[in-house]
C-alpha cells in the first residue's frame, strides 16, 4: 500500500471517514433482516387477536364459571398457546372487518415510523459528505429517502422518483425486495386470484409507508401533515415471470406547505 | 471395487449366505437378525420396485419397433473376478498354489487341471465361466442401491435367487450444474461400467454356487449354504478384484 | 438421460408435490399434483423408507448413511433428504448414476426461494393431527415454485 496522496480536500477527508464508519457498523444479514420484517405483518394480526381475546373475556367476567374454565383451559398447556402459523394470519388480515383491518395497519405503520425515525437519525448523524439538507428542501429529503434509506434497508436504491414540486411525490420501486418470492397457493391465472394475491400482499407495504412517514417526522415533517399511500403499479419493462407481477408505488402528498 | 460383503437370498426372501470380506471390526455391529432383516426388506422391496414403472415406461413398453426400448443384455467383460495374466507364479504365490489343486480335485474341472490353464480359477471347462454377453433377469427389480459409503449390486436369477454384493466404491457426484446438468457422457459410461462388471461378478458368484452348492449332495434346497469350497472360491474371486 | 417424475415428501410423510411426465415429445404431458398418484406415492415412500433404514444400520461411524439413489432395471430413484425432513425424489432412465447436484439445486434455489420464503405458502403443509399422520392431502400449488420448477427440469425429460 502506498501512503495516502499528500493533499486531501476536505470532502475526501471527509468521504474516507465516512466509509470507515460504514465499515466499523455491525452488519446484519439482508435475510435475516427481510425475514424479520416480513413477520411483523402477521404478527401484527396476532397482537390484534389476541386484544380481541382479552376483551371478550373481560365481557364476560361477570360469569365466574366461565372464567374459571378459561383458567382451566390455559392451564393445561405447559407453554402458551402458539399463534397460528404466519400464512393463515395473513389470510386473516384480508378477512377480519374493517375496524380490526385499520388497527392491524395502524399498527404496522407504528412499526414503520419508529424504524424510519431512528434510521435518519443513524443515518444522519454519520456525517455522511453526499447529505446535503439545504433549507431542508423537501426535494433532497426525498432524494435522501430513495437514496441512503432504500439502500441501507433494501440494498438497492429507489427506481423512480416523480415530483410536481408542489410538496406530491411519487417513488416508484418496480421489485420492492421483501415481496419477491411471494405467491399464492393456487392457479392465479385468473384474475380473480390475482386480486386475491395482490390483496394479501397489500399489508406488506405498510412497513415502507411507516418508514417514509418516519424518515419524515425526524426531519421536520409532522406525521399530520404527510400522507403517504403505497399502491401497486405495472412495470414500464416486462420482468421475468418469476419475480412478483406488480412495482409498487407511493405517493407521498405534503400538506400545509 | 473392492467387495465389502456379499449375500445370497432365495426365492422366499429368506438369506442363505452371508460374509464379510473386510476385517474391519466396526462393520461387525450387526447381529445376524439384522441380516435377515436386511434380506426380507430387500426382497419386499422387489415386489414395491416394478409397481414404480413410470407410465412414460410403461407407455413405451407397449410400443415394439419404439427404439428407446429397453436393452437388458450384459456384455461380457473378460475375466471378472478372474486371475489376472497368465503368469502362474503370479497367482501360485499369492493364493499358496496347493490349495487350489485340492479344490479341483473334488470339482467337476478335474480332466482340465493338468493343462496350462491350472491356474486361472475359471472353470466349466474353461479359463472363464462364460464368455457370451447375458441377459439380465433382473428387469423391474432393484439393481442398484447407492449411498453415501457404499454401494450394493444385486443379481437376480431366472430361479428368483438374488446375490448381492456391497462395495465399497461411491458414485461420485456429478460436477457442475450451471448449464442445465449436462453431466459428461464418460461418467455415465463409467458407472454403467460398474453395474456391468458387478452383474458379470455376480452371475460368475451364481456359476460357482451351482458348481459347488448344488452339486453338493447334503446340502438342501432353500437352506444357509455350509459349504466350505463354495466360501473358499469366493474368497477368492473377491481377492482377485481388489 | 430422461426424467420420468418428481416427489416431494414432507416430515409427516406426506406427499406434498407431485409431477409425472408421460410422454416425451410433449413437454406439458403428464400429472401434477394428481390424486391417482396418492398409492404410488405411498408405495414410493415405503421403499425408500425401508431402504434408509437399511443402510443407516450398515454404515459405519458415526456419519448418516443416506441413499443416494436406487436403481431397477427400468428406471432410478434419486433421492435427497434434508435435515429437515424434507425429501426430494426424482425418477429416472437408469444411465445416470447422480442427479444429486440436480435435487439439491431444486432444493435451494427453488423450494426455499418460492415455499420457505414465501409468506403466502405454507410452512408445513400438514394442517392437524391426523394430516400429521401421514394423512396429508395439501399439496404445493403457487404459480411461481410450478414455472421455475417447470423451467428448469424440461430441458432434461428428453435429452
Amino acid at each position: 500500500m502506498s501512503g495516502p496522496p499528500a493533499a486531501l480536500t476536505e470532502k475526501q477527508k471527509l468521504q474516507q471517514q465516512f466509509q470507515l464508519f460504514q465499515e466499523s457498523l455491525p452488519k446484519v444479514n439482508q435475510l435475516a433482516l427481510t425475514l424479520l420484517l416480513n413477520e411483523t405483518i402477521p404478527l401484527s394480526m396476532a397482537v390484534q387477536k389476541r386484544l380481541n381475546e382479552s376483551e371478550l373475556s373481560k365481557m364476560e367476567n361477570d360469569d365466574e364459571l366461565q372464567i374459571n374454565d378459561i383458567d382451566l383451559k390455559d392451564k393445561l398447556y405447559i407453554t402458551p398457546k402458539l399463534d397460528l402459523p404466519s400464512h393463515k394470519l395473513i389470510q386473516e388480515i384480508s378477512k377480519c372487518n374493517e375496524e380490526d383491518k385499520l388497527k392491524v395497519i395502524e399498527r404496522l405503520r407504528n412499526i414503520g415510523f419508529q424504524i424510519g425515525n431512528k434510521m435518519s437519525e443513524l443515518l444522519v448523524f454519520t456525517n455522511n459528505p453526499n447529505l446535503e439538507f439545504k433549507d431542508m428542501d423537501l426535494l433532497l429529503i426525498m432524494k435522501f429517502i430513495c437514496r441512503d434509506v432504500w439502500k441501507q434497508l433494501y440494498g438497492k436504491q429507489i427506481d423512480n422518483l416523480k415530483t410536481n414540486h408542489r410538496g406530491t411525490f411519487y417513488l416508484f420501486d418496480y421489485d420492492y425486495k421483501p415481496i419477491q418470492p411471494f405467491s399464492i397457493e393456487g392457479d392465479n391465472s385468473d384474475e380473480k386470484t390475482q386480486e386475491k394475491e395482490l390483496e394479501l400482499v397489500k399489508p406488506f407495504l405498510e412497513i415502507p409507508v411507516g418508514i417514509i412517514n418516519g424518515v419524515l417526522s425526524s426531519l421536520g415533517y409532522n406525521k399530520e401533515d404527510v400522507s403517504c399511500e403505497a399502491t401497486f403499479v405495472d412495470r414500464p419493462d416486462e420482468k421475468s415471470k418469476a419475480a412478483f407481477p406488480k412495482g409498487i408505488s407511493f405517493h407521498v402528498q405534503i400538506l400545509n406547505q | 471395487m473392492a467387495i465389502q460383503s456379499l449375500l445370497v437370498i432365495n426365492k422366499s426372501g429368506g438369506l442363505i449366505y452371508h460374509r464379510n470380506f473386510d476385517n474391519d471390526s466396526k462393520n461387525n455391529s450387526l447381529n445376524s437378525n439384522d441380516y435377515l432383516i436386511l434380506a426380507s426388506t430387500l426382497h419386499s422391496v422387489f415386489a414395491i420396485a416394478s409397481q414404480l414403472t413410470p407410465k412414460a415406461i410403461q407407455i413405451n413398453q407397449n410400443n415394439v419397433n419404439n427404439p428407446n426400448n429397453l436393452d437388458y443384455k450384459i456384455p461380457y467383460i473378460p475375466y471378472v473376478g478372474m486371475s489376472t495374466g497368465n503368469g502362474s507364479d503370479n497367482y501360485n504365490s499369492r493364493n499358496g498354489g496347493d490349495g487350489y489343486s485340492r479344490n479341483d480335485s473334488t470339482n467337476s474341472t478335474n480332466s482340465s487341471n493338468k493343462n496350462s490353464k491350472l491356474n486361472k480359477l475359471g472353470s466349466f471347462k474353461g479359463d472363464d465361466y462364460f464368455k457370451e454377453p447375458f441377459v439380465s433377469w433382473n428387469k423391474s427389480g432393484l439393481r442398484q442401491l447407492s449411498t453415501d459409503q457404499f454401494t450394493m449390486f444385486i443379481y437376480q436369477t431366472m430361479t428368483g435367487l438374488k446375490f448381492l454384493a456391497i462395495s465399497s466404491s461411491v458414485v461420485p457426484h456429478s460436477q457442475g450444474i450451471s448449464d442445465n446438468t449436462q453431466v459428461p457422457s464418460t461418467i455415465e459410461k463409467s458407472s454403467n461400467l460398474q453395474v456391468q462388471i458387478a452383474d458379470n461378478f455376480l452371475r460368475k458368484v451364481y456359476c460357482i454356487y451351482s458348481d459347488y452348492v448344488m452339486k453338493d449332495p447334503f446340502y438342501s434346497l432353500e437352506m444357509p449354504i455350509k459349504s466350505e469350497l463354495f466360501d473358499r472360491k469366493v474368497k477368492q474371486m473377491v481377492d482377485n478384484l481388489l | 438421460m430422461a426424467i420420468y417424475s418428481f416427489w416431494i415428501f414432507d416430515k409427516h410423510c406426506n406427499c406434498i408435490f407431485n409431477r409425472e411426465w408421460t410422454l416425451a415429445a410433449d413437454t406439458n404431458s403428464g400429472t401434477m399434483n394428481s390424486k391417482q398418484n396418492e398409492e404410488t406415492a405411498k408405495l414410493l415412500y415405503g421403499m425408500i423408507y425401508s431402504l434408509r433404514s437399511i443402510t443407516q444400520k450398515l454404515s459405519k461411524g458415526s456419519n448418516t448413511n443416506d441413499v443416494r439413489s436406487i436403481s431397477t432395471g427400468k428406471y432410478r430413484v434419486h433421492t435427497y433428504c434434508t435435515a429437515s425432513g424434507l425429501w426430494l425424489v426424482l425418477l429416472t432412465d437408469f444411465k445416470q448414476q447422480s442427479y444429486s447436484q440436480v435435487l439439491q439445486y431444486i432444493y435451494s434455489h427453488i423450494y426455499v426461494k418460492y415455499v420457505s420464503h414465501n409468506l403466502l405458502s405454507p410452512q408445513d403443509f400438514a394442517d392437524n393431527e391426523s394430516e400429521m399422520r401421514g394423512q396429508g392431502i395439501r399439496k404445493i400449488t403457487n404459480k411461481k415454485f410450478l414455472q421455475s420448477l417447470e423451467a428448469f427440469l424440461v430441458p432434461m425429460i428428453n435429452n
